[in-house]
């Protein structure tokens, strides 16, 4: 069960790490880096003070995660402020999704996290204009291939992801925040009426708190791959403790979630936390999602996927059927995502392409001078 | 245990099953692999070396898996793993323990950031560090071989590992990377040096490993201050010159040949400032390693 | 927060780092190596660039005031139009790489 898996003990009850043996050390270092979580527990660890009741040699992973994670903070935040310049002539608000948003909201949910892409989210009829303008700015497109351009263009919620000449950072410009081919409808005009404004950033937005979490919930169980489904989990269970402190959050998340057409990834982001993260949740909103829940076996495969899934993706917390719960969460996600026809077509050529290129596989080869990192 | 104390089936089945834990001082490794060949280079290049027990906190798991399947059969592969996510393509087997080396140098160079990690070599004579920045094609490793088999120890071919706090640079004393022409001129300007057989076409052309002189695996453990910072330039008609090179261009050299530099930030630039600041900044042209014997000598001797 | 860079016109304009807080240097007689806290750059500058640079952390001038702070660099000059185009320039490639940043009419 992942909600016994050490780094999700250790990240829930940080104390615990005082009375690890040399081998559990062993262990929870390699989930930490697996799940990538490890700059995570440091953060905890340090949070408590027990950083000095840590053995040497496992203390300098959780401080060299910690130094790399911080170093991402800095850099998201200055490519923030980059994304910002160059869409200064643009007359729209920016808002920022995921990782970006925790950061330059300052919410707990950021700490000790690792950062990758910027997410923006910006209307369907300025694409076209925030593209061009980023563009000019030293951003570049990926995804050459006309097959994935017009994935991303026709298929997906976002045009494919820029890369910055310079810098090597990429950016995410989504139009809304599931693919416009998706079986599953949002009401994207809603989310962009209710963002707010970043306290001291002019022009930057982030969703408004219960949407950040609804937003969060979807993401999550729509997605394909889950190799970050462990961290993204604990996103979400630190949101929902955060926001849930203040008055309305509980209130208001149910009827949002309606609103907005996201019941079901709520409903399914609320079992798991509290299943495996142990996260508060009010019974009453529990009860409010009754109506329209998924049929007992529907829930039972989907519990026995997800709980799979969710485990920090190393070999000690794979068991019988991890296998087939990812393939079968990673089709379940392109379902979600695709009509069918369009869905197999998607598949066989992404197989093709794995077959020739390992491309999933590969992080990087042997250089001929210099191995980088 | 000293590995040179394992029997040949002892070290093969303890790869086998993942329980090899190898000593690299300041970094402890577990292998695995079921490559015969990958017993047989460790035996041969890390004789030296101590394993630990079995139980031991091991910063890196790595393994060098032969891979299975149809196509391997015809043309066998192997492939490196970290903490058991598979990195990089698949190799040759032939080129597996040569993969080990590479592995683990991306291992400590991506995670070892209690320390600034330089691609540089570092030679140590009476107790003073020379740290030669690895600019490719400039003859690093082909020099740093040479002089270790003349008097100076060896503390890393490829990784200098620079304590932010205490100034001090230390390395693992791994086996030394010679390519293509150098594994010849390095039989011959050191004919009782161990080596790997020459592994042809790889992404590096024909490779070879050196083991390290016993003197510098038994001092492994000990850190060096660094005295100077020279930067190798080989080629074939160079007479042998040691020329100061510009202090702040030697800053950008470093920070540039640093893999942890950036994830430093202000540390980083600090940590250099210091070391450029604390050594002698030399360019060195040569073209042959008698005159670069010579040359450090009278370094060592305090001539420069 | 990058505040929005305006058309310049020389001379009185007052230029000031963009996060002194944030700016590490240190000078050799070859030149001057600065790292940018914000955006984790690191660059290396000419003699002038990283006194100029330097100058400026201590507290914000315009180009006259620079050319008054740095004589040492101007012994051999002896037109005081052409040194101010100099640090002019010089100004706006720091500029162009998030060193510096200019406040508008002095």
């Amino acid at each position: 069960m992942s909600g016994n898996a050490l780094i999700t003990r250790a990240l829930l009850l940080p104390s615990l790490v005082t009375g690890l043996s040399v081998p559990e050390w062993d262990l929870l270092v390699r989930q930490g880096r697996r799940a990538n979580l490890l700059a995570r527990l440091a953060h905890r660890i340090i949070e408590q003070q027990l950083m000095d009741r840590v053995p040497p040699r496992p203390r300098s992973h959780l401080l060299s995660a910690l130094r790399m994670a911080d170093r991402q903070s800095s850099a998201m935040r200055w490519e923030v402020e980059c994304i910002l310049r160059a869409l200064a002539g643009v007359d729209e608000r920016v808002i920022l999704l995921k990782g970006a948003a925790y950061l330059l909201s300052d919410l707990p949910t950021a700490k000790g996290r690792t950062f990758a892409d910027v997410d923006i989210l910006v209307p369907k009829q300025r694409i076209a204009e925030v593209e061009s303008q980023l563009m000019l700015h030293g951003w570049q497109g990926t995804h050459h291939d006309d097959y994935d351009q017009r994935y991303y263009r026709q298929w997906m919620h976002e045009i494919p992801p820029l890369r910055h000449v310079k810098r090597g950072t990429s950016i995410d410009v989504h139009h809304t925040v599931l693919p416009e081919s998706a079986r599953l409808k949002i009401n994207t005009a809603l989310l962009f009426q209710s963002a707010i404004a970043v306290p001291g950033h002019g022009r930057l937005y982030v969703l408004a708190p219960v949407d950040m979490v609804l937003h969060s919930a979807t993401h999550l169980f729509h997605e394909g791959t889950l190799e970050n489904g462990l961290r993204d989990l604990f996103d979400l269970d630190s949101l929902l403790r955060h926001f849930g402190a203040r008055p309305d959050f509980w209130k208001q998340l149910v009827p949002r979630a309606t609103e907005l057409g996201m019941r079901r990834p709520l409903y399914y982001a609320l079992r798991y936390c509290s299943k495996i993260l142990n996260t508060p949740i009010p019974v009453e909103v529990i009860n409010e999602l009754e109506p329209g829940k998924p049929a007992p076996i529907v829930s039972s495969m989907m519990d026995f996927c997800y709980q799979r899934a969710l485990s920090p993706q190393h070999g000690s917390c794979s068991t019988k059927g991890s296998r087939l719960a990812t393939t079968f969460l990673y089709i379940r996600s392109h379902w979600l995502r695709m009509p069918f026809p369009l869905l197999v077509q998607h598949l066989l050529r992404k197989a093709m392409r794995n077959s020739t290129a390992r491309a999933w596989e590969t992080l990087f080869t042997p250089a001929p001078e210099k191995p980088e990192p | 245990m000293k590995i040179s104390n394992y029997s040949h089936e002892q070290l093969t089945r303890r790869l086998e099953g993942g329980e090899l834990l190898l000593d690299l001082k300041p970094f402890v490794t577990r292998i695995r692999s079921n490559i015969p060949g990958i017993a047989r280079d460790i035996a041969l290049m890390y004789a030296g070396f101590e394993t630990c027990p079995e139980d031991a906190f091991a910063d890196f798991h790595v393994a060098v898996i032969r891979e299975s399947g149809l196509l391997n059969w015809m043309k066998p592969r192997a492939r490196f793993y970290f903490d058991g996510r598979p990195s990089f393509i698949p190799l040759p087997v032939s080129q597996s323990f040569a993969m080990l080396e590479w592995g683990l140098n991306w291992c400590v160079a991506a995670h070892g950031h209690q320390y600034l990690i330089i691609h540089a070599a570092v030679i140590e004579r009476e107790g003073r560090a020379a740290i030669l920045p690895g600019a490719p094609g400039a003859g690093k490793s082909t020099l740093c071989a040479g002089l270790i088999n003349r008097g100076w120890r060896l503390l890393s071919d490829e990784l200098a590992l620079l304590d932010l706090d205490s100034g001090l640079v230390c390395g693992m004393c791994r086996p030394v990377n010679l390519k293509n022409a150098s594994i010849d001129v390095i039989r011959r300007f050191a004919p009782h040096a161990v080596m790997t057989g020459p592994v042809p076409d790889t992404t590096k052309g024909t490779i070879a490993l050196m083991r390290p002189p016993e003197e510098s695996i038994a001092a492994r453990d000990a850190p060096a201050r660094p005295a100077w910072i020279i930067v190798p330039d080989y080629s074939p008609e160079a007479s042998p010159e040691l020329v100061p090179h510009d202090r702040a261009l030697a800053f950008m050299l470093l920070a540039e040949q640093s893999f942890n530099y950036d994830i430093h930030g202000t540390n980083g630039f600090a940590a250099i400032a210091r070391l450029i600041d604390a050594c002698h900044c030399y360019r060195f042209s040569y073209s042959n390693l008698e005159d670069a014997v010579r040359i450090f000598d009278r370094l060592a001797g305090g001539c420069e | 927060m990058l505040p929005e860079t305006k058309p310049v016109q020389p001379d009185s304009s007052r230029w000031s780092p963009l996060d002194p807080d944030n700016l590490q240097l240190r000078s050799w007689d070859s030149g001057t190596v600065v790292y940018n806290g914000l955006s984790g750059d690191t660059h290396l500058l000419s003699p002038l660039a990283g006194d100029i640079l330097q100058q400026l952390k201590t507290s914000p001038a315009t180009c006259e005031q620079l050319l008054g702070a740095l004589p040492d660099h101007f012994r051999e000059q002896k037109e005081s139009d052409e040194t101010l185009d100099i640090i002019e320039i010089i100004l706006h490639d720091l500029q162009a790489i998030d060193l510096v940043i200019c406040n508008g009419r002095h």
